[in-house]
């Protein structure tokens, strides 16, 4: 499922985001998803954003996971980013965030690919190693590597 | 101890914003709260732990209650339960 979703090339390292700004953070990343699917920017970033008003998926551990949830999805994708210095995110606990996972699903999903792809995320980040492991991981072949291996050992 | 089972009605199951009020209101009480479905067991206090478990809509889970607070904690949970689940 997980090599379904994420590839290399939706993995984004060292992004410098200015004024180190959440929203610009959040452009950013619509930009590179944009780029990467097709999906108009605008699109992204305008569900992403909505996702944040709610509050905040700063859910703890220097970690976000955005969401996108989109009507008229052919490919759902989680993409990686990891900035060169924090971002504010108003997370739970109050720690900036240095590395999102950002998940653009569809919106009506009788699946549930979403809450699957959050619950088994969740289960390796509830775990700090795996948290410091893909915060240093110095290049996307190894992140990706890394992501893989792991989340192949949760589906089984 | 006190214990109650729970069945999500929320079509989207027990997701993350939820899941993060439910881990507010369990920090709120001082009983240890845990969670549990057929599968795994999670800290009702630990976001990740909590939507580690991946409850679908319609599925039922047991919330465990222990402390010297547990009857008030557990009327608690129960009802912010029915309000957001």
């Amino acid at each position: 499922m997980i090599k379904d979703l994420l590839k290399m090339e939706t993995i984004f390292l060292d992004i410098e985001v200015p004024g180190q700004k959440k929203k610009s953070a959040l452009k950013l990343l619509s930009e590179k998803c944009a780029d990467y699917s097709g999906i108009e920017e605008r699109t992204l970033f305008k569900a992403f954003e909505q996702r944040e008003k709610i509050d905040s998926t700063g859910f703890g551990g220097g970690i976000a996971i955005p969401h996108a949830k989109l009507d008229k999805l052919e490919k759902p994708f989680i993409a990686i980013m990891r900035f060169k210095e924090p971002i504010d995110w108003k997370s739970i606990d109050g720690q900036p965030v240095k590395l999102v996972i950002a998940l653009v699903m569809p919106k009506n999903d009788k699946n549930n690919t979403h809450l699957k792809v959050i619950s088994s995320l969740s289960r390796k980040l509830a775990n700090e190693e795996f948290i410091q492991e893909i915060t240093a991981k110095e290049n996307r072949g190894e992140l990706y590597k890394f992501i893989i291996e792991k989340m192949e050992e949760n589906a089984k | 101890m006190r214990q109650f089972d729970y069945v999500i009605k929320d079509p989207e199951g027990l997701h993350a914003r939820p899941a993060g009020l439910l881990v507010q209101c369990a920090k709120e009480c001082t009983s240890k709260i845990s969670i549990s479905t057929s599968q795994a067991s999670a800290d009702a206090k630990k976001l990740f732990k909590v939507m580690g478990l991946g409850v679908a809509s319609g599925e039922k889970f047991t919330v465990t209650v222990e402390g010297k607070d547990e009857a008030v904690d557990s009327d608690k949970i129960r009802a912010f339960l029915e309000a957001n689940l």
